[in-house]
């Protein structure tokens, strides 16, 4: 794997000013993620990992600091840069092909091509038989889906992931993460994600980057030493080893601790 | 009572209060001095009505697929009661007992007459006034939506032009009738534009509060998709804002009735609002009802196309439930 | 001695055509920890609403304390997962709302608050503030203590833990199995978290997809103390394998009763 660096963040900081008062999320963060990895961030809700996903993504602005991806400062939103939500956030009112085929179409490619990467990842990510529904018809796992394949259509640099499986049932994320993990081992992008369940981040990461509470700092990093393709243990989500790691995850974020007491500017409920 | 006898009242209910009137309107007698021409085109509608009902009723009881609307067809049994209610309560009011004034309150005997007998004026009317209401309306809602979405969207100019819209809107287009009159070439031109005006205000207010306050995360997620913003706007926050857009143009379709009647009335030489205030003039009470029973048929029918419409255009939302 | 809970032949049907549960029984004794878990649709939160008082039943019988369950009360604690504070009301008027309605006198009321507030970490900052402005951590702390003022005979939580932060899911999840420990109050847990249900409860009840039946009964015999059990217990694992065996099992035919494509 290459020690290339595709995301640098740099002295960075993110102070909202809500109500007259300076909340201070990310103060002086520096990081780096390689291409290719698959990282995952966790920590108190308060400690702005949402926000700095969303800073990577260009929906926010950093008060000071920089965010390069590539080499190059991020400004704004771009297809470079896919973003899967937690509460999906796909366009109810068209198909699911209409929603996969958005990137492409919108990026101004022509009606072949847009065809042809559409179809690609719908078949890939096991949507094909649905493209003509649309999302009320779909289960929560299928609706996510389409919010893969509409990201991964624009074949993005990095792939940051916000919650993802948060809103779907035990079962559905162990199929869809193991389906994740899949597509990053065969793609080789690089993904970036956070969540707040500590069994499902042991599970898909590489690396950990457990923050502190806010304002938000790398406290430690946990390097996750299991197999590469962890799908095809079936077994692996009851070993002691997988579990072991659990436990470690679980002391470092606990001595985190915060009692957040109000309500986070990136916090989406 | 079980289900079953529940079921059959609300069915049978319509039909007694149709042989009811049936037989008030042919055995009584009527109380007016001014004889009544023909009762035929109120015994027409009567008996037709209980025809249908009662092929309705045959087809609910032994079709397996009616059985499953059952609630939507006893709804509508239910509208009928209470419109068939009325014109029995009516008539036996306004024509045999003597407790309602009869030259105000016509009876249905008479407005059925008057329906029959003037169809001729009566369409070419209602012709004339729905040319100037489909004209009016929609320019009204397309300069609405156009000018909602756009400020909705910047937020300089949503800052600046909603105070201010909210306090010109509630002003009543009427107002504005003399200025239309002088300023626009010609009368028609003048009600389309007050009938515009009209619908317009319901959809601009709606589709803009809307457009402000779409949720910001389908906006992020159109544009991390790599979407410019005229696409946004056509193909992400039209189609988003489209429930409230809807409540907009309906309420917009009321009050675009309401100028086309007030802008007949003022100014012009035709049309059903022009046609009522003439009748009225000479005292002819029964067309008059007549006017406005047509009216409320083309309203009726204006709204079930409504409905139609907005049913296709958001079939795309989550019906809560089974 | 009389089952806390005992259910008999439960049929649930949301008319017109929807099975909910059909042919479920239960018991629940003095004392016990109960998980419900299965695959989604079984009806694992139908028949916690129906114990709460919040549904009736179309065949069969729930008594309650050896009697018919009736109309909602405040003996029957329940922890929603959408959490639903009373927006208008401030976090301290949130948790003595059952107090204030039942009639109960302030010197009480202070005493109930204040022992809530300990358990569930809410200082006094917390306490006057709108439930809007919380995060979902303070927030469903809020309703806990909501329900733990009340003093209920059985606890009956619907899926509680759900969007919380891993700190706030951690701190809940302790405190119930602590204060269950020392009280021994009965308490029903429904969850779609496999790992959670087994190291929380007592016996984990499986169910069968829609319409619900019990499909399963998994024992767990893990030690009582289970805050303090490790997560990496091989024992504990061999019961996470067993039970998710069941529900993976049940889900396959799920999928085929659920009218929404894909899974």
């Amino acid at each position: 794997m290459s020690t290339e660096r595709l995301i640098q963040v740099k002295d960075l900081d993110l102070t909202f000013i809500k109500e007259g008062k300076e909340f201070p999320v990310i103060k002086g963060l520096n990081l780096s993620i390689g291409k290719g990895e698959f990282v995952v961030l966790v920590g108190p809700s308060d400690s702005g990992k949402t926000c700095l996903l969303r800073l990577i993504a260009g929906f926010e602005t950093p008060t000071s600091g920089e965010i390069l991806v590539n080499g190059q400062p991020v400004t704004g939103p771009d297809p470079s840069r896919g973003y899967v939500f937690q509460d999906m956030v796909l366009f109810p009112w068209m198909t699911v092909y209409q929603n996969a085929s958005f990137g492409p179409k919108s990026r101004g490619l022509d009606e072949k091509q847009v065809k042809e990467v559409t179809s690609k990842w719908l078949d890939k990510i096991g949507l094909t038989r649905f493209q003509k529904k649309y999302l009320h018809e779909l289960s929560g796992g299928m609706q996510q889906r389409v919010g893969f394949a509409r990201v991964m259509a624009n074949d993005p640099d990095v792939l940051l992931c916000d919650e993802p499986l948060g809103q779907l049932d035990w079962v559905s994320r162990e199929t869809l993460s193991n389906e994740i993990l899949q597509v990053w081992h065969e793609t080789g992008k690089t993904v970036v994600y956070v969540t707040q369940a500590i069994e499902e981040a042991v599970y898909v990461a590489q690396k950990i980057y457990v923050f502190t509470a806010r304002p938000g700092k790398v406290a430690q990093t946990l390097e996750i030493k299991l197999p590469e393709k962890r799908w095809e243990d079936k077994e692996l989500r009851f070993k002691k080893e997988y579990y072991n790691y659990v436990e470690q995850l679980r002391e470092i974020i606990t001595k985190q601790g915060s009692k957040t007491v109000e309500k986070g500017p990136c916090e989406v409920a | 009572m079980n289900e079953n006898g529940k079921i059959a009242l609300r069915v049978a209910y319509p039909q007694i209060f149709i042989w009811a009137s049936v037989a008030i309107i042919t055995l009584l007698p009527d109380i007016q001095a001014a004889a009544i021409e023909t009762k035929l085109p109120v015994l027409a509608f009567l008996i037709g009505a209980s025809i249908f009902l009662a092929i309705l009723s045959a087809i609910g009881a032994t079709n397996k697929v009616a059985k499953l609307r059952l609630v939507r067809v006893l709804n509508f049994y239910d509208i009928c009661s209470i419109f068939l209610t009325l014109i029995f309560f009516w008539e036996l009011l306004a024509n045999k007992i003597p407790v309602l004034d009869p030259m105000i309150f016509t009876c249905p005997t008479r407005i059925f007459q008057a329906l029959v007998n003037k169809r001729d004026i009566l369409f070419s009317s209602s012709l004339s006034s729905m040319f100037l209401l489909v004209n009016g309306y929609f320019y009204g809602i397309f300069v609405g939506i156009v000018t909602g979405i756009v400020v909705g969207w910047f937020k300089s100019l949503f800052r600046v032009v909603y105070p201010v819209a909210k306090l010109i809107a509630p002003i009543p287009p009427v107002v504005y009738i003399p200025f239309a009159l002088v300023l626009l070439p010609s009368v028609t031109y003048a009600a389309i534009f007050i009938i515009g005006l009209g619908a317009f205000w319901p959809t601009f207010a709606n589709v803009c509060f809307a457009t402000h306050n779409v949720d910001r995360r389908v906006i992020e997620a159109a544009q991390m998709l790599g979407a410019k913003t005229s696409t946004i706007m056509r193909r992400v926050i039209l189609p988003f804002v489209l429930p409230e857009l809807f409540a907009g143009i309906f309420i917009g379709l009321i009050l675009a009735f309401i100028m086309l009647e007030v802008a007949e009335m003022v100014g012009a030489s035709s049309g059903l609002g022009f046609y009522l205030l003439s009748q009225r003039l000479l005292n002819h009470y029964d067309v008059v009802s007549a006017i406005i029973v047509t009216v409320g048929i083309l309203v009726i029918v204006c709204t079930v196309i409504f409905d139609y419409v907005e049913a296709r255009a958001l079939r795309w939302k989550v019906r809560l439930g089974a | 001695m009389t089952n806390v809970i005992e259910a008999t032949n439960v049929k649930k049907l949301y008319p017109p055509d929807i099975l909910a549960i059909d042919g479920f029984d239960f018991q629940m004794k003095e004392g016990e920890f109960i998980s419900l878990i299965g695959p989604t649709g079984c009806g694992k939160t139908t028949f916690l609403r129906i114990v709460a008082g919040f549904e009736d039943i179309q065949q069969g019988q729930v008594l309650f304390q050896g009697k018919p369950v009736g109309a909602p009360s405040a003996n029957r604690g329940v922890i929603f997962q959408d959490i639903r504070l009373f927006p208008w009301m401030t976090v301290k008027d949130n948790i003595l709302f059952g107090c204030k309605s039942r009639g109960m006198k302030g010197e009480d009321q202070k005493k109930n608050l204040k022992e809530t507030m300990e358990l569930m970490q809410l200082d006094n900052e917390a306490l006057d503030m709108y439930p809007d402005r919380l995060s979902t951590g303070m927030r469903q702390r809020a309703g806990v203590a909501r329900v733990l003022a009340n003093s209920p005979d059985i606890l009956l939580l619907d899926e509680p833990l759900n969007s919380l932060d891993w700190l706030t899911r951690d701190y809940i999840q302790t405190t119930i199995l602590k204060l269950w420990h020392q009280t021994k109050r009965p308490t029903l847990f429904v969850t779609h978290n496999i790992p959670e249900a087994v190291f929380v409860s007592q016996r984990v009840v499986v169910m069968t997809a829609r319409p619900g039946k019990e499909k399963a009964v998994v024992n767990v015999d893990l030690p009582e103390r289970r805050w303090e059990l490790r997560r990496d217990d091989q024992h504990y694992l061999d019961l996470v394998k067993t039970t998710s065996r069941l529900v993976e099992d049940e889900l396959s035919k799920a999928r085929e009763v659920e009218k929404v494509v894909g899974y």
